[in-house]
């Protein structure tokens, strides 16, 4: 399994406090918001921060940020088609 | 003379959870207070209880104790009102929130949309369907009998079938200096009701002691003593839960009409 | 939440765009916005947008030894409506008995994040700078200012508690605790709600427009609004001016989300419905809408189908006066009274300032200028954060 997409649960986990969930819970394929995880828009721009924080890539605008969290692998392709070079990350 | 029945109550401390139907002690050797699992408290899900700040744990635990029914989808409640009293507040989270800020780009929005005490209210309301009037009010350390209070005005105002009235305070280090959970929840009910009330809060145009509990023999208590403004000074009631199933109530307010 | 008609008999007001009734309504003449850069504390990453700042220090004109940035508005305001009412002129022991009922959110968090900042710079616990945080401080400060023992409550029912407070304090007087009620709104900028606000991704970089096509989010602003209100018996007796009446206050609950409003607007719809069902009016006896409009993609929508569902294809004259004061929060709905009685004293409707074209998806067209309108009813909404929602009807005094 793709190590970033690992990460990525567990940052995903933690960032939003899923106290009832655990990272094995998340399917990498399926969608993050509406049904499943019941992720809200605020939950959303949470993950923002998160991305912010651990991977160095700031969003702006809404519509970027809905593209990006289709699901954990559309998120993990953000990142790294977004990633600076030798930019630090996990 | 008016009669508004309390149906229902709940409460969450630092010594247990229960309603007046039933309590149960926290475990001997759990923190005290206790971090709040939604599992310890209900067996009824609800997935979201995690992510919730301390104040609206508490607040939200407290509702649980009443056992309302929750609704179908598209099921909703115009009818109920919804009344939250806290003294303390989000303090908890705002520290919390700030705390966040303090790192570049870490301005949580999670936190952020728990620092006001009234979120406690949406989610309240969004778990029971509640859309009447609702209300958050602050009034020092008698915040939790003015939301009672207030509330029994709304269901006297005919603007409310019932009304959930809460009072919650919860807090840990640094924003207080010692960890606070204290939240008690009230059904009250303009009648008339299938369910037995618990005791009733009776309005009457003179100044007496004006709650009686409709079952002496019953473990619930209440007493209410209202101060009429025309005595010339409001006093700040007091109210906290001071045993399990016992509800005393200091210097409350009376009506007077 | 209200019964029989309560009187208006002062006004106090602390905005970016005046401190004063008479400078507001100028400034909302004049079409200027009070919108401009932030100075009250420097922040690297929000500190480019635009807020509404209050000129001047409020703590000068206070009247308070000490408090937080949100008591110190909130008593400049309380003094100015208390003054304008003549309650000073009460017999002592009924003066004492005026009420207070406010509403804020952010409280003393200016105070409190100074004492974050100390507790992780220097691992120091001061809790005096927590003193004025509980939501209860302005309410208290203003007590304390006045010499006023009452009914004392503070709302907090996020952006709609200015609104909540005058419903609240409309109830009070009906229920016979006070005779009056000084009743309104409070709000400083802080870093959490630049900050927060910010994280939200609905603050607007060039200002708020209210039901604009291009609108992009709100801009926060910081402010304090009271209303002197009385029975209609105890004002007459006493020969107090009567300003304006509010003939009903209305409040709903959207139960759906923390922050986004219900978006078929119903909770909004239900608010103001409930609001002209106290006042006993239909809905065309509304000549102009004082809307929370905050200029966010949602709440605009939302609060527009709203409007078209209460007043079917009679929408009255609508305008957000945001873009003027910026959103005060827990003040707006205490500031958008004052401006309604304003519009009814003058007979003139407030410009939607910032609106460049009419967003078409929301079906309402705002009054795009400040001019001439009969003005008799007029209805003002407020709708908060949680799904809290606060409407007041207010009538001329003729």
């Amino acid at each position: 399994m793709d190590a970033l997409v690992d990460t990525l649960r567990k940052q995903i986990v933690e960032a939003l406090s899923l106290e009832e969930s655990t990272p094995e819970d998340i399917d990498p394929t399926a969608p993050l918001f509406g049904a499943g995880l019941g992720l809200d828009s605020i939950d959303a721009l949470e993950l923002v921060v998160m991305v912010e924080k651990n991977h160095g890539i700031r969003i702006v605008e809404l519509e970027v940020g809905r593209r990006a969290f289709a699901s954990v692998n559309a998120l993990a392709d953000f990142i790294r088609t977004n990633q600076k070079p030798c930019a630090d990350s996990e | 003379m008016i009669h508004i029945a309390i149906t229902a109550c709940g409460c969450v401390d630092d010594e247990g959870f229960g309603s007046a139907r039933v309590w149960t002690a926290w475990p001997q050797d759990a923190a005290t207070p206790p971090r709040l699992r939604w599992s310890t408290l209900s067996q009824r899900p609800f997935d979201r209880f995690g992510r919730l700040d301390l104040l609206c744990k508490a607040a939200v635990a407290a509702a649980e104790m009443l056992e309302l029914p929750v609704p179908e989808p598209g099921e909703s409640r115009p009818d109920t009102a919804l009344v939250l009293g806290t003294d303390l507040g989000c303090i908890d989270v705002d520290l919390r929130f700030c705390r966040s800020m303090a790192e570049e780009g870490g301005a949580s929005p999670k936190l952020f949309s728990y620092t006001l005490p009234s979120t406690a209210l949406g989610e309240l309301a969004i778990r029971h369907q509640v859309t009447g009037p609702n209300l958050c009010l602050s009034a020092g350390p008698g915040s939790g009998l003015l939301a009672l209070w207030e509330g029994a005005k709304l269901l006297l105002a005919g603007e409310a079938r019932c009304c959930i009235a809460i009072g919650a305070e919860a807090a840990a280090p640094p924003a207080v200096p010692e960890p606070i959970l204290r939240a008690c929840a009230f059904l009250l009910d303009r009648g008339p009701t299938d369910r037995e009330p618990l005791a009733t809060l009776s309005f009457a145009r003179d100044d007496e002691a004006l709650c009686r509990a409709t079952r002496p023999d019953r473990p619930l208590r209440c007493l209410f003593r209202f101060a009429t403004r025309r005595d010339g000074i409001h006093t700040s009631p007091a109210l906290y839960l001071k045993a399990p199933r016992t509800l005393v109530c200091r210097e409350a307010l009376v009506v007077a009409r | 939440m209200c019964r029989q008609r309560v009187a208006v008999t002062g006004l106090g007001i602390v905005s970016a765009v005046g401190c004063s009734p008479a400078a507001v309504w100028a400034a909302i003449e004049r079409e200027a916005s009070g919108l401009g850069a932030l100075s009250l504390f420097p922040s690297q990453r929000c500190g480019h947008i635009p807020v509404a700042e209050v000129r001047g220090e409020p703590a000068d004109r206070s009247g308070l030894r000490s408090g937080s940035r949100t008591d110190h508005l909130a008593a400049c305001a309380a003094r100015d409506a208390f003054a304008q009412a003549a309650l000073e002129a009460l017999p002592e022991a009924l003066r004492r008995q005026v009420g207070v009922v406010l509403g804020t959110t952010t409280g003393g968090i200016l105070d409190s994040e100074a004492f974050l900042e100390r507790l992780l710079a220097q691992g120091e616990l001061a809790p005096e700078l927590l003193r004025h945080h509980p939501p209860a401080s302005p309410a208290e400060a203003v007590a304390g200012a006045l010499d006023l023992v009452g009914f004392r409550a503070t709302v907090s029912t996020a952006c709609a508690s200015g609104a909540t407070a005058i419903a609240v304090a409309c109830d009070a007087l009906a229920a016979g605790e006070a005779d009056a009620v000084l009743a309104g709104g409070a709000d400083s900028l802080s870093r959490l709600t630049v900050n927060g606000f910010g994280s939200l991704l609905n603050v607007a970089a060039d200002g708020c427009r209210p039901f604009d096509a291009g609108r992009t989010g709100l801009s926060l602003g910081e402010g304090a609004a009271v209303l002197a209100l009385e029975t209609e018996q105890h004002a007459r007796e006493r020969g107090a001016p009567i300003l304006a009446w509010i003939l009903g206050c209305g409040s709903s609950c959207d139960a759906y989300h923390a922050t986004a409003p219900r978006p078929d607007g119903s909770g909004a719809a239900a608010a103001m419905r409930a609001a002209l069902a106290v006042a006993q009016l239909e809905p065309q006896a509304v000549d102009y809408v004082n809307a929370h409009g905050t200029g966010t993609r949602d709440n605009d929508l939302a609060e527009g189908l709203a409007l078209r569902a209460v007043f079917g294809d009679r929408v009255p004259a609508v305008s957000s006066t945001k873009r003027f004061f910026g959103h005060t929060l827990a003040a707006a709905g205490a500031i958008e009274a004052v401006v309604c009685i304003l519009a009814l004293e003058h007979q003139r409707v407030p410009a939607n300032l910032g609106l460049r074209q009419a967003d078409p998806e929301i079906g309402i067209h705002p009054v795009p200028h400040t001019c001439d309108a009969q003005v008799r009813v007029a209805l003002s909404n407020s709708l908060g954060f949680g799904g809290s929602n606060g409407s007041i009807v207010l009538a001329r005094a003729s």
